[in-house]
């Protein structure tokens, strides 16, 4: 079973149909989708999590059908999600946004769930962050709880929205090791990234998507224009918009 | 355009999602086992009765100096105050005066923190990570602020009574200067408990239905545009004064 199936999603109503993602992502896999400023990557976090949907669109979750009353629950438990905000709860203080995900399984607020939450804040180097308010922290600590948050719970498949962004070099490193490690000991089935950031897309995918450019007449997002798996990423011609876009990244860069 | 949301919020589906979370809240205190969310409720009601606190007083102070004051000076003379206006004084500082003050002030207050702040909680995605949680929104974010604005503002308006009446007493300062014992006596015993159970009624009933207008419209914001929150709470706001000035008419035609 695969950890995250994809049919006939549009970002844009009445789309046609080479605008949709039929996409299947398997274990082990950490598909980067690539684009520019307002190709739609935000707005398939927001579908692939279940907040957006469009009309027939199907995503299942190892199984489970994100878009189905019956199923919606289970499938939405095994997601873990880093928007592009970090999207922390203000009244709450670093360690209960961490718990949050938890707290769906009755886990009791002291014990066992000190313990998971503490670890996953460790690894992100924000132990020391535990009991301060959210509001006090900096983008860079707040992206980082965020993504400690995305893999509490009972979380399988991350996805996560730039989240190399905002990170110090050092922070990104961690950042990148932890998602790897994670994926290649399969303490998560796979992960979906969909960032900006090219060097981290080398340095985690296994799997690059590229998605197609806004049609600016119509308005019509998304639709995948290419995939790449690691290692061939150089190898052969891309159609030349992406030539264009992998230039531009590498001239930024340079 | 762009595909739609999956979560929609109306005022029926808030109505009972706020029924199902008190009901949620009360098992969980009879139980003796308190969540997060039962903790964000006492620090939403502590949190709104505390910053409405000192501008309730001031308020209702005003408008019982400015209502006594008005009426000294456009009746032909203090004497027929003290005869005539003196015995249901009270009444109706209780029925009309304090309502009117507590819904301008604490409740559209309420509209406008409620609004923005699920508005803006929309905008940062912070209704997006507790959907994704599996926990329903409104349980979360609008049950404690809704209760903090539905059990304050009743509270507030019983201490907003005291606020009235030394208002109106320190205006009759000015003129034929009542003992503070004697003037307090005329002003409560005109108030009876029909007049106490509308009051408390008027502004519970609003209380209640601001709350729901502030949670549709923080709701329903745009997603991820910081820019909406502006337009969101003004909207809010605008809905909530026409929907005031309905429900004091309609009381007033009903119970009066």
């Amino acid at each position: 079973m695969k950890p995250l199936t994809v049919r006939h999603l549009s970002l844009t109503r009445d789309a046609p149909a080479d605008r949709e993602f039929n996409l299947e992502i398997s274990s082990g896999e950490i598909a980067v989708v690539l684009g520019g400023n307002g190709s739609g990557k935000s707005l398939l976090v927001s579908c692939l999590s279940g907040q957006r949907t469009s009309r027939g669109a199907s995503v299942a979750v190892c199984g489970h059908e994100l878009f189905a009353r019956h199923s919606r629950a289970p499938a939405q438990a095994l997601l873990g999600v880093m928007f592009q905000h970090p999207g922390l709860l203000r009244t709450l203080s670093v360690f209960d946004n961490v718990a949050l995900p938890f707290l769906q399984n009755s886990l009791g607020l002291s014990g066992q769930l000190a313990g998971l939450v503490g670890l996953r804040l460790e690894l992100l180097g924000c132990g020391h962050l535990a009991d301060m308010e959210t509001e006090s922290l900096g983008t860079g600590d707040k992206r980082c709880v965020a993504l400690a948050r995305a893999l509490s719970g009972t979380a399988r498949v991350l996805i996560a929205d730039e989240p190399s962004a905002a990170l110090s070099s050092e922070t990104q490193a961690r950042v990148e090791e932890l998602i790897t490690v994670l994926v290649a000991r399969s303490a998560l089935d796979a992960a979906v990234i969909c960032t900006q950031d090219m060097e981290f897309a080398l340095r985690v995918g296994t799997r690059f998507i590229f998605l197609r450019d806004p049609d600016r007449s119509t308005g019509a997002l998304g639709g995948v224009r290419e995939e790449r798996m690691a290692g061939t990423l150089f190898d052969q011609p891309h159609p030349p918009e992406i030539s264009a876009y992998l230039s531009r990244r590498n001239e930024w860069k340079n | 355009m762009l595909c739609a949301r999956y979560n929609r919020y109306s005022a029926t589906s808030l109505l009972w999602q706020f029924l199902t979370g008190l009901v949620m809240i009360s098992g969980n205190l009879v139980r003796g086992k308190p969540t997060i969310i039962e903790s964000e409720c006492v620090g939403s009601i502590l949190a709104f009765i505390r910053s409405s606190l000192r501008p309730t007083l001031l308020m209702t102070f005003m408008y019982g100096f400015s209502v006594a004051y008005y009426a000294m000076t456009r009746l032909p003379s203090v004497q027929i105050f003290r005869d005539l206006a003196m015995p249901h004084i009270g009444g109706i500082f209780f029925v009309y005066v304090i309502p009117s003050a507590i819904a301008n002030l604490v409740v559209i207050r309420g509209v406008v923190t409620l609004t923005s702040d699920i508005a803006s909680m929309r905008a940062s995605q912070e209704l997006d990570v507790l959907e994704v949680a599996r926990f329903h929104p409104s349980h979360f974010i609008f049950l404690p602020r809704a209760l903090a604005l539905i059990t304050g503002a009743p509270a507030l308006f019983l201490l907003g009574v005291f606020a009235t009446f030394f208002g109106a007493w320190t205006a009759c300062q000015f003129t034929f200067r009542p003992p503070l014992g004697e003037f307090w006596e005329q002003f409560i015993c005109s108030i009876t408990s029909w007049k106490a159970s509308l009051a408390l009624f008027k502004v519970g009933l609003t209380a209640s239905i601001m709350a729901f207008i502030a949670g549709y419209y923080g709701f329903e914001a745009p997603l991820m545009h910081a820019e909406s929150v502006g337009k969101t709470t003004t909207a809010a706001v605008v809905t909530a004064t026409l929907a005031i000035t309905t429900i004091n008419t309609l009381v007033g035609l009903l119970l009066d």
